[in-house]
């Protein structure tokens, strides 16, 4: 299995953006692509080529599925596992994302301590037959 | 006393009597023409013929003066002796209609008739002799009988509503006039006392009061039977409500009150009250789309029968408020997640050493930052859970838990919060297992909730006492510490949003609010009761009853069952 290297983060939020950058970069010496919505990530994603996308659920303009549907329509990153952050803790909106492919479903306020650790695990625990059927 | 006497019929009307002085007139003259005759032998000249006449004349008139004199004196009998017969008729009156008492001048009962003693519950000879103030409340210090007394001595009738009591000591109420006797001098030397018995005049009145008064208010009241549930009263809100008619209400039962009730599922409800382990209990309900709340109490009525009283308030427009209330809050929570993700996780960065190390003092105030951060955000929380509550859209997925087990992981899990407070929390049963369905990591919050509760408010290094209960339809868990209890005034906010009860001891003690309005809402979608029993100053059990399930029907109906929490929101 592959280990996971690099991450494409979107959040509009900026202070966000800086926190889960120490996280994921700092404490989690991952390779971290950020960006503040889904139409610079849709720019910017397929040179970066990312092993996983972790977007934040709601944003203005493209929300976090409407991004994901424009990435994976890119080349190359048709197959690239996805997690979610929300602050919206709906157990029928997690219920929603997981069957439509995401690893996780992560909610905020998150630890960035904890965080890298936590993808990691997702990340190792993935089904990838399933989810390549899946999507 | 008064003895018991055939009553005489008198002969005819007087007036007949009175009708025959002519007769007696006529008689007499004849008679003294007789006399004359007698005296003269032979009447020859009209000088004897004159005192003849003048001798029957005589005679007739002393006759009739006689013959009046006697019927004046009979017609005097006759008015005595009925007046003696009405005098008895009316003391026979008296006596059988009031209570009569004769006292002595110092209030020494002389003499009480049959009815009185009756009354009072004693044997009359048992009354003679003794003080009048032995049927006073107060004795010989009661205030009504010290005035009466003041009265009679002024030489004055005393008359009024008196408040007394029997041998038994129950209270009754007796309108009384009280007549001095005086002597020559005005010495008072006798009184006599004529009581009728208001008591049931008063009840009546009361009764009547109270009934004009419930027909004025807008909650649905009950008043029934303990034994057959059949209704005894039904205010006016509460007839409308049921469809019923003032008439038939001995044929109804409070289970025709309400569609969703059954007797079994009523006697369960009241169990608490009928074993006087609380003075009411309360049920949610809705009729159509208006919500309501019932509360039960048990009354003793005045001749003892034990009765329930139920009230139903409609509670729709407070739930609105709360419902608004929250919906805004929730707004706000929902703004607040984001900042609160950034700002807990700039503080956890910087605490965690990540960044470079902090001095100690550097280090308390991250640490502040960092705990009220957790605060706010527990805040956050609760507002969103009780929102998603009241929206329908928390899910309990419920699966077959064994209670013993599940306690011990509550209090394990907990243990850490305790020691905060320098608490413990210690579980003991004597039940082996108890199987109920529930969604544990709702009721794992409940528990959490009564427990972190228990733990702030105990003293230092006391003891938390969770227990688990075979309740019959129910197991009862009762979480109970020692700390300064809630005063009855609070129950009804204890479990409203954002009700925090004002501390008995003056101690701030930090939450939310929300924690034990979540845990109601849970304990309830549950088909479950929460409730607590406190004595200010002593500590307070909560009590949280979950339904057993039927083994046949409710156990082992797969994994988990998904049910929405929206019927309690």
């Amino acid at each position: 299995m592959a280990e996971l290297k690099r991450i494409l983060h979107v959040d509009d939020d900026e202070d966000i953006r800086v926190i889960a950058n120490m996280a994921l970069e700092m404490v989690g010496n991952l390779e971290v692509l950020q960006c503040g919505s889904g139409r610079e990530a849709t720019e910017k994603a397929a040179d970066f080529a990312p092993d996983l996308f972790l977007l934040d659920y709601m944003m203005p303009e493209m929300d976090g599925e409407q991004t994901l549907r424009a990435l994976r329509n890119l080349p190359g990153l048709q197959y690239v596992p996805v997690i979610f952050m929300t602050a919206r803790v709906q157990a029928d909106i997690a219920d929603g994302l997981r069957r439509e492919g995401a690893l996780e479903v992560i909610t905020k306020p998150f630890d960035p301590m904890e965080l890298a650790n936590q993808i990691r695990e997702v990340w190792s625990s993935r089904p990838v037959v399933q989810l390549r059927q899946a999507v | 006393m008064m003895s018991e006497q055939a009553i005489e019929t008198t002969s005819g009307p007087l007036g007949q009597k009175c009708r025959r002085p002519l007769a007696v007139l006529v008689g007499a003259f004849a008679a003294g023409s007789v006399f004359a005759g007698l005296l003269n032998m032979a009447p020859s000249s009209s000088a004897a013929w004159g005192s003849t006449l003048t001798y029957a004349l005589l005679f007739g008139v002393l006759g009739v003066a006689v013959y009046r004199r006697n019927k004046i004196l009979e017609l005097q009998r006759d008015l005595v002796r009925q007046q003696a017969q009405e005098i008895q008729l009316t003391h026979a009156a008296l006596n059988n209609h009031a209570l009569v008492c004769l006292t002595d001048p110092d209030g020494k009962i002389a003499s009480v008739n049959e009815n009185f003693s009756a009354k009072f519950g004693y044997r009359q000879e048992d009354l003679i002799g003794r003080h009048i103030s032995i049927i006073y409340p107060d004795g010989d210090e009661d205030a009504t009988m010290l005035e009466v007394r003041r009265s009679l001595a002024r030489g004055e009738i005393w008359t009024g509503e008196s408040e007394e009591v029997t041998a038994e000591g129950t209270k009754v109420f007796m309108r009384c006039t009280i007549v001095p006797m005086l002597d020559e001098a005005g010495k008072l030397v006798k009184t006599v006392s004529i009581r009728t018995d208001n008591t049931e005049y008063r009840r009546a009145e009361k009764a009547r009061f109270l009934k004009s008064l419930f027909d004025h208010l807008q909650d649905e009241v009950y008043i029934f039977r303990t034994d057959s549930l059949q209704m005894v009263y039904a205010n006016h809100r509460a007839l409308e409500a049921s469809n019923w008619s003032a008439k038939d209400i001995d044929a109804k039962t409070i289970i025709d009150a309400d569609s969703q009730m059954n007797a079994a599922a009523f006697r369960a409800h009241v169990a608490p009250l009928m074993r006087g382990d609380r003075d009411s209990v309360s049920i949610e309900v809705m009729r159509g789309d208006r919500a309501g709340e019932i509360r039960t109490r048990l009354v003793r009525s005045d001749d003892g029968e034990l009765l329930f009283v139920s009230v139903l308030r409609d509670t729709t427009e407070r739930m609105e408020t709360e419902r608004a209330r929250l919906e805004s809050v929730s707004v706000v929570s929902h703004e607040l997640r984001t900042p609160l993700t950034s700002i807990k996780g700039a503080l956890r960065l910087l605490g965690s050493g990540a960044m470079g190390d902090f001095d100690a003092q550097a280090k308390s105030v991250l640490d502040i930052a960092e705990r009220n951060t957790e605060t706010l955000l527990l805040i956050v929380n609760d507002i969103l859970d009780l929102e998603k509550i009241r929206a329908g859209k928390m899910r309990l997925e419920k699966s077959d838990v064994d209670l013993v087990s599940f306690l011990n992981d509550v209090v394990e899990m907990n243990t850490g919060y305790g020691a905060e407070f320098q608490v413990d929390f210690d579980f003991s049963t004597r039940l082996d297992t108890a199987m109920a369905r529930l969604a544990p990591e709702r009721m794992m919050q409940v528990f959490a909730n009564l427990l972190s509760n228990a733990a702030k408010y105990s003293p230092t290094n006391d003891t938390v006492r969770v227990g688990l209960e075979d309740d019959g339809e129910y197991w009862q868990v009762s979480v109970t510490d020692r700390g300064p209890g809630i005063p009855e005034s609070a129950r009804e906010t204890v479990f409203e949003s954002f009700g925090q009860v004002q501390n008995t001891d003056g101690k701030t003690r930090k939450g939310t609010g929300l924690g034990m309005a979540i845990a109601r809402k849970i304990v309830l979608a549950h088909g479950g009761e929460i409730d607590f029993e406190s004595e200010p100053g002593h500590g307070t059990t909560f009590y949280v009853r979950l339904r057993k399930p039927h083994l046949e029907a409710d156990l082992g109906q797969g994994d988990t069952e998904t049910a929405s929490l929206s019927d309690v929101a």
